[in-house]
């Protein structure tokens, strides 16, 4: 019986939860979610670096520090409370795990790209520093070894580049969130893009409604 | 007894404190799953409509929550991966349509998806470059034909 009270409460605190008045709040909280886990998803399959979603970053952030907080308050008091804090503790730990595991996910897929004008400014230092330490380690390494004309990194003569660029025509996969009312045109062929559909695309031809959100590569 | 949707992820946890049962999705019985795989056999042309996440969604009940199926467990095991096997039958015969613009794979899950990508995304990626080539190559005759005609045309005049 003792857990069939243990349940009941916890339903009830999902129940206050989504009362009317609060509903929207959670409903935000979902979407935040969702969002979060899409942008994961498109940064990891698109070629190319995508806008950084800083709002929606910091919103996570500060949720995030909520409710470790949360569980660090309850947590020392745990010997004498009920067991069913125990199990709401759980819950709350495992989401905890779960967002933080997409979030560090989605920033490190994002610092493997690079195109200066969409990092964060965090990104930035980090990329900065990072190469700083390269270059550094490279030169106490080989490079001042080499004869001056073949130390540059960045050299783009001799028909390959040494610089990488994203490749805008690697076909990606991609779901059709929004009917998108023009066809998109590939050589001779047109294409109807229609809502709920998946295509296997080249990223250049739909790149600009990744950057809408009007299709979601997966 | 209540009814409460929540993530998968939580039913899970309350399952495994035998707090809950979870309800099984529509599809998840021997009755609708034998009507998918009729029309996954019948229509050649298409995919029945199936959740994004059918194989993971039947994994996690038959590994956390099989008491709460109303069939028997084995059964359903074996038509979910006889669907799977003629999808997955269905889909390479698709790929005999790949072309270097695009590919319609509609109703497919994730993870058929993630199954055929790594060869679909590189066969087309060389047939893209292969087609540019070729492009290139037309353009590079044609403008060599045009300044050849120019060549002639400024021959005529004099």
């Amino acid at each position: 019986m003792d857990v069939d009270i243990g349940f009941d409460d916890i339903l009830r605190d999902f129940e206050r939860d989504s009362r009317p008045n609060e509903a929207n709040i959670t409903k935000l909280k979902e979407d935040d979610i969702q969002e979060l886990t899409q942008a994961w998803i498109s940064e990891r399959m698109s070629p190319e670096l995508l806008d950084y979603k800083d709002s929606l970053i910091e919103r996570l952030l500060s949720r995030i520090r909520e409710q470790v907080e949360y569980i660090e308050l309850n947590s020392i008091e745990l010997q004498t409370q009920e067991k069913d804090i125990k199990l709401q503790l759980m819950i709350i730990e495992s989401e905890l795990d779960r967002v933080n595991f997409i979030l560090r996910s989605y920033l490190r897929t994002r610092n493997d790209e690079d195109i200066v004008k969409r990092l964060s400014e965090h990104e930035t230092a980090y990329m900065e520093k990072h190469f700083a330490s390269l270059i550094q380690l490279y030169n106490s390494l080989f490079l001042s070894q080499l004869p001056q004309h073949l130390q540059a990194l960045d050299d783009t003569s001799g028909g390959q580049s040494m610089i990488e660029e994203p490749n805008f025509q690697k076909p990606v996969f991609l779901k059709v969130l929004e009917d998108i009312p023009q066809n998109i045109a590939i050589g001779d062929e047109e294409i109807e893009l229609t809502k709920g559909n998946i295509y296997l695309i080249r990223y250049s031809a739909i790149q600009k409604y990744v950057h809408s959100g009007d299709v979601a590569l997966i | 007894m209540n009814r409460i949707q929540v993530p998968i992820w939580l039913a899970q946890i309350l399952k495994a404190q035998r707090k809950c049962n979870i309800v099984p999705p529509e599809w998840l019985n021997l009755k609708t799953l034998k009507e998918l795989y009729q029309h996954e056999v019948t229509d050649l042309e298409s995919f029945s409509e199936l959740p994004f996440n059918w194989l993971e969604i039947s994994k996690i009940f038959f590994e956390n929550a099989p008491d709460d199926l109303s069939d028997e467990i084995h059964k359903l095991k074996s038509l979910i991966q006889d669907l799977k096997e003629i999808r997955m039958i269905k889909i390479k015969k698709g790929l005999t349509l790949i072309n270097e613009s695009h590919l319609q794979l509609d109703n497919l899950s994730l993870m058929e998806i993630n199954e055929i990508r790594p060869f679909v995304v590189s066969v087309m990626g060389k047939l893209t470059s292969m087609s540019e080539a070729v492009t290139q190559d037309e353009q590079e005759v044609e403008d060599e034909m045009e300044s050849e005609d120019d060549d002639a045309s400024m021959y005529g005049k004099e």
